[in-house]
């Protein structure tokens, strides 16, 4: 669909198309989302082809050689599963940057890593300052959930048994002379 | 050294990473002390783990592959949630506007009109 949008763009801006663009840009469902990526890459970060992730490695010989890439030993390597999209990225464990140890001498102390070590995929959330998910809780999650919705769910169950045992300001009921309504609103 | 609990391929990795550590910390030390380093370039050491990651995140969209799962994610967080929080909204504000126009909610039972 976004093909079309470009093609009448193109037609209404009087600029010709040429067959060798239309072929590009109608062979593969992706291509049009390749090609601004590359567009937009090579405008601002052109050396990101350098140090960009390879393709998800398929034999032996791929492995090792990723392996080496990212300065890691082959045991130790294990990139994530092809579709999730990282390609040969190396999945690393789960350790939160504050159950790193405070005291030791690192390079980057900032970061509490080395120089050269490679970054876990979703760093930016495993940040001193952010999420940790590999931290020894004092309290059990599960122990957290239960006082959590014990205390809502409470105070929830509370007001539902409740509702008909409201008060307000005690009255009686309209006090109308005669036997009920003596009144007529309209003139007949 | 097969002993202390780990592993053979647990020792062999982390004698690895101890020869690495080593060589990199040597390499750190002798480009942070670098006095020409400091005019050149961009003035602080490169390093190109942290660049190999940059790269990664400013390119996953090349990677990106739709596939169930990511379809099944974006179902359930975007078309989901909204077309239930519609039709919900949409069913609950029509029949209490006919209630209102039959006359079966009286105008002291009408919540929120004071709104």
């Amino acid at each position: 669909m976004s093909s079309k949008c470009i093609v009448y763009g193109c037609m209404f801006l009087n600029v010709k198309m040429s067959s060798l663009l239309k072929r590009a840009l109608f062979n593969n469902s992706q291509s049009i989302r390749k090609t601004a990526a590359l567009f937009c890459n090579a405008t601002r970060n052109h050396w990101n082809y350098q140090y960009q992730p390879g393709p998800y490695p398929k034999t032996p010989e791929e492995r090792a050689a990723a392996a080496k890439k990212y300065g890691m030993t082959v045991e130790e390597y294990t990139p994530y599963p092809e579709d999730m999209g990282y390609g040969d990225y190396p999945k690393l464990p789960d350790i939160g940057e504050d159950s790193k140890d405070p005291h030791y001498p690192y390079d980057n102390p900032e970061l509490k890593r080395n120089f050269n070590e490679p970054l876990h995929a979703t760093a930016e959330i495993f940040g001193g300052d952010r999420c940790d998910i590999s931290i020894r809780r004092r309290f059990s999650l599960l122990h957290q959930w239960t006082w959590f919705l014990g205390t809502l769910g409470g105070f929830a169950l509370l007001m539902v048994f409740l509702e008909d045992y409201k008060i307000g300001r005690p009255v009686t009921a309209k006090q109308i002379p005669g036997q009920g309504v003596h009144y007529l609103f309209s003139p007949n | 050294m097969s002993g202390y609990g780990f592993s053979e391929t647990d020792c062999k990795i982390i004698l690895k990473q101890i020869e690495r550590r080593a060589k990199f910390r040597q390499e750190f030390l002798k480009l942070k002390s670098d006095p020409c380093k400091h005019s050149q370039e961009a003035g602080y050491v490169f390093d190109p783990a942290i660049q190999r990651f940059l790269s990664m995140k400013s390119c996953q969209v090349e990677y990106f592959k739709p596939c169930f799962r990511t379809a099944r994610f974006a179902i359930l967080t975007i078309i989901v949630p909204m077309c239930t929080l519609g039709v919900l909204i949409w069913n609950d504000r029509t029949e209490r506007e006919q209630k209102i126009r039959r006359g079966e909610l009286r105008y002291k039972d009408r919540l929120f009109k004071l709104a």
